[in-house]
């Protein structure tokens, strides 16, 4: 039996290619890109929560921290380009701003709340509303995850990322389906 | 258009398959649900990117499988321009293609291929289309239309862990539409050079809220090509072609997380085609299908459950003889499986699988050859870090090829000479490490069996004054081993991506279809044989352009050699087998194509 020979020179080609690509290219470090794409990833992720009502608009409580240096205008900016999307099977989303502390007075109905970047540190007050009402939170923000406010952490940079709380979930009895929670990081 | 495959079989299965339709229909208690069939549109939105379940079972997106697979999307297939699967894939990178005809084409991954390839195993939804006679995939066969399919995942390498023999020089799942989630109304008329006619249709009715079907039917005819057909394949003339087929996909929602799939099939097809011993030969083939699929969640995890019956008649005339013959086998596939996510870490799939095809003698009937195999698999996906993490894929089959009935004079076996043969094992490990959220590195190896096919077992019953040819019981599988390290890198901000991989593959006991001579008393006759062992080493280097743009853009490389070592009386293509030839040194493949919301504009290299 003759020996398999290698391919002359594979070796130096593949240490090549590498050192080319490492070397020449950009850095592996990109920056994220509009949260337009955070909020359409985030909308997606709708369409795998299994509580949520079948038909009618959805409504999203945009909530911001009023201590937050422009988070009343953040939050109405997200809720304008919530607006123009569309959620699960083409329904509707009705955007709600509305501050913490409006949160834990509002009597309205919401399906579920968007957290723009800043509102995570009031936790105490978010976390109640969310048992009580029941409802899931989703955020871009990387904070919440540390303060385990969202129920949901998306980020739609390069790759798009998807940690779900599932301690959260559970305690504001949010199901999501069974492909979706294997396809996702679970913390 | 011929129809002649309208078998009792066939007809007895169809009925059945409509009664069970309708007493499921009757027996549906109303109730909403959302079972757990994968929508891989929303999941595919979701990451922008593709999802698949091919490479462990679990679904996964296509950056974090631990694999080497290209996946082929719907609005890849449409903008290919092609009118049947093999010309789809002959624009993916490192899959070759050997058209004989019109209608006939080997697919194979990375080299290896000839006539009637054996070691690529194709699926429609995870069934086999693969035909176990003379081992191979016939294309034209598959019952699906090119508007119906979803996507096509192609993973390279063995996969025998996950989806069992055959699967070794990769696989092939070919996934369609999800009537529960997608809607397909499409009708097309498509004529062209050879005299080509093809007519194809698919709808995709809600039976109210629980049930959905997708039904998908065409019929299409043309001539082969007008070529000269060289001397030593001329001893049968092109006939012209035709094909029909039809495919039903249905879903019912039992209950909440509780899902039940039926599937059945059914297609005729009139072709020339290219025998393995290289000689042209008209063949008419019908195939037929059903299977089921229960699907639950729960505490348990993701339970499945699928069993399925294919029907597969071939009549050929080999020029050679110069008579019909006729092969009809019955495969049949049970196998349930369970999907369990432990924790945040570790995801489980355990699952078993039976498997039996018997195939009747042909020409000197009378006798039949079959198998029956029992496995037991198992896989854990092992997540160490969040950038890390490690999977083993696991599968023991134990195999016994059987024959009964008539055995011919001086046939140099008895009956029990086909028994079992040892315990075949394959694996799949592959650690995958993300750098960096642009990078992912991935080391793999795996083990894949090929078995001898049906023919080569002894269907093949050819004594004449001329020409004798038996199978045998004393074939080897093939067993092929892959070791590969692959690099993806996304170029930042251009989000271009680059693959790459390294490969290295080792054959041993690799299968010759007329490899050996045996002498008995009065005549010799031409039995299949293990020749000896290949090696593979190659890269794949590919650039693409990002998904959904405007412009979109490939170049993909792959340079490979293949060493034989076969033994003295197959070298230099003696027993029609010649790897190291006839597997391209070097393979480029390029697109451009552009597009806007009304016009798409492809070509291919």
């Amino acid at each position: 039996m003759r020996r398999p020979h290698f391919i002359t020179g594979v070796p130096l080609l593949i240490a090549a290619l590498f050192v080319a690509l490492f070397g020449i290219l950009p850095a592996a470090h990109a920056a994220d890109r509009a949260s337009v794409d955070n909020l359409q990833a985030s909308v997606r992720t709708l369409g795998f929560r299994e509580s949520l009502p079948k038909e009618g608009s959805i409504v999203v409580g945009v909530i911001y921290a009023s201590d937050t240096r422009d988070g009343e205008a953040l939050a109405a900016e997200t809720a304008a380009l919530l607006s123009t999307m569309r959620g699960p099977n083409s329904r509707r989303l009705q955007p709600q701003v509305l501050s913490i502390n409006g949160l834990a007075h509002f009597k309205g109905h919401l399906d579920v709340l968007f957290l723009v970047q800043g509102a995570t540190k009031h936790s105490d007050v978010l976390l109640d509303a969310m048992r009580r009402r029941h409802l899931v939170t989703i955020s871009d923000d990387s904070l919440c995850s540390i303060a385990q406010t969202c129920v949901l952490m998306v980020r739609a940079g390069q790759r798009v990322e998807i940690s779900l709380n599932t301690s959260l979930a559970d305690a504001v009895d949010a199901r999501f389906s069974l492909v979706f929670m294997m396809v996702v990081n679970r913390k | 258009m011929s129809s002649y495959f309208v078998t009792k079989i066939g007809k007895k299965s169809s009925l059945a398959l409509l009664g069970a339709v309708a007493a499921l229909f009757v027996a549906l208690v109303p109730s909403p649900l959302h079972g757990q069939s994968v929508d891989y549109g929303a999941l595919e939105q979701l990451f922008n990117e593709p999802v698949t379940t091919s490479v462990t079972g679990s679904p996964q997106r296509v950056s974090d499988v631990p694999a080497t697979i290209e996946i082929v999307t719907a609005e890849d297939i449409r903008r290919s321009g092609a009118k049947d699967i093999p010309g789809v894939l002959r624009h993916l990178a490192g899959v070759d293609t050997l058209e004989w005809g019109n209608d006939n084409t080997d697919v194979s991954i990375r080299g290896y291929n000839q006539a009637s390839l054996s070691r690529l195993l194709v699926l429609v939804n995870g069934r086999q289309v693969y035909a176990d006679d003379f081992g191979y995939t016939p294309w034209s066969s598959i019952p699906i239309e090119l508007s119906v399919i979803r996507q096509i995942e192609v993973i390279k390498g063995p996969s025998s862990a996950l989806f069992g023999f055959n699967a070794v020089g990769g696989v092939i799942n070919i996934i369609t539409y999800d009537p529960l989630f997608d809607h397909v109304n499409t009708a097309s008329i498509t004529g062209g050079t050879q005299n080509l006619v093809n007519a194809s249709a698919a709808i995709t009715p809600r039976l109210g809220e629980r049930v959905a079907v997708i039904l998908s039917a065409r019929g299409s005819m043309d001539d082969d090509f007008s070529t000269t057909i060289p001397p030593s394949e001329v001893l049968v003339s092109r006939r012209p072609q035709d094909r029909a087929a039809v495919n039903l996909h249905g879903i019912i929602r039992l209950k909440e997380k509780m899902l039940l799939d039926f599937e059945a099939s059914h297609s005729i097809a009139q072709l020339n085609e290219m025998a393995p011993d290289y000689q042209l030969m008209n063949t008419r083939r019908g195939t037929s299908s059903v299977k089921g699929q229960f699907t639950a969640e729960g505490p348990f995890g993701l339970l499945q459950a699928s069993a399925y019956t294919n029907w597969l008649k071939t009549t050929f005339t080999p020029g050679i003889v110069n008579q019909n013959l006729q092969l009809n086998s019955r495969l049949t596939v049970v196998e349930p499986h369970d999907i369990y996510k432990l924790g945040e870490y570790h995801t489980l799939r355990g699952a078993v699988e039976y498997r039996q095809n018997t195939e009747g003698t042909t020409p000197l009937a009378g006798a039949n050859i079959s198998y029956r195999n029992f496995a037991v698999s198992g896989m854990w996906d092992w997540k160490i870090t969040p950038t890390l993490s490690l999977t083993n894929a696991f599968r023991v089959d134990r195999l016994s090829f059987g024959r009964k009935g008539y055995l011919p004079p001086n046939y140099p076996f008895s009956n029990s000479d086909w028994h079992g043969i040892p315990k075949e094992y394959s694996y799949n490990s592959a650690l995958v490490w993300r750098p960096s959220k642009v990078d992912t590195v991935r080391l793999m190896i795996s083990r894949g069996t090929q078995l001898p096919n049906l023919v080569e077992s002894g269907a093949l019953l050819l004594i004449s004054p001329f020409l004798n040819f038996i199978g045998t019981p004393t074939l080897a599988p093939t067993d092929v081993t892959n070791y590969e390290i692959g690099w993806d890198h996304a170029i930042p901000a251009s989000h271009i991506m680059l693959r790459a991989s390294a490969f290295h593959q080792h054959n041993y006991d690799l299968i010759a279809f007329s490899g050996g001579p045996i002498e008995t008393p009065g005549r010799v006759l031409v039995e299949p044989a293990n020749i000896g062992s290949s090696d593979a080493n190659g890269i794949e280097i590919g650039l693409r352009s990002p998904l959904h743009q405007k412009y979109r853009w490939s170049v993909d490389y792959r340079p490979e050699k293949i060493v034989d070592d076969f033994l003295p009386a197959a070298r230099n293509g003696a027993a029609e087998v010649d790897y190291e030839h006839t597997t391209p040194r070097h393979q480029v493949k390029a697109n451009l194509g552009w597009a806007n919301s009304r016009w798409e504009l492809d070509s291919y290299y």
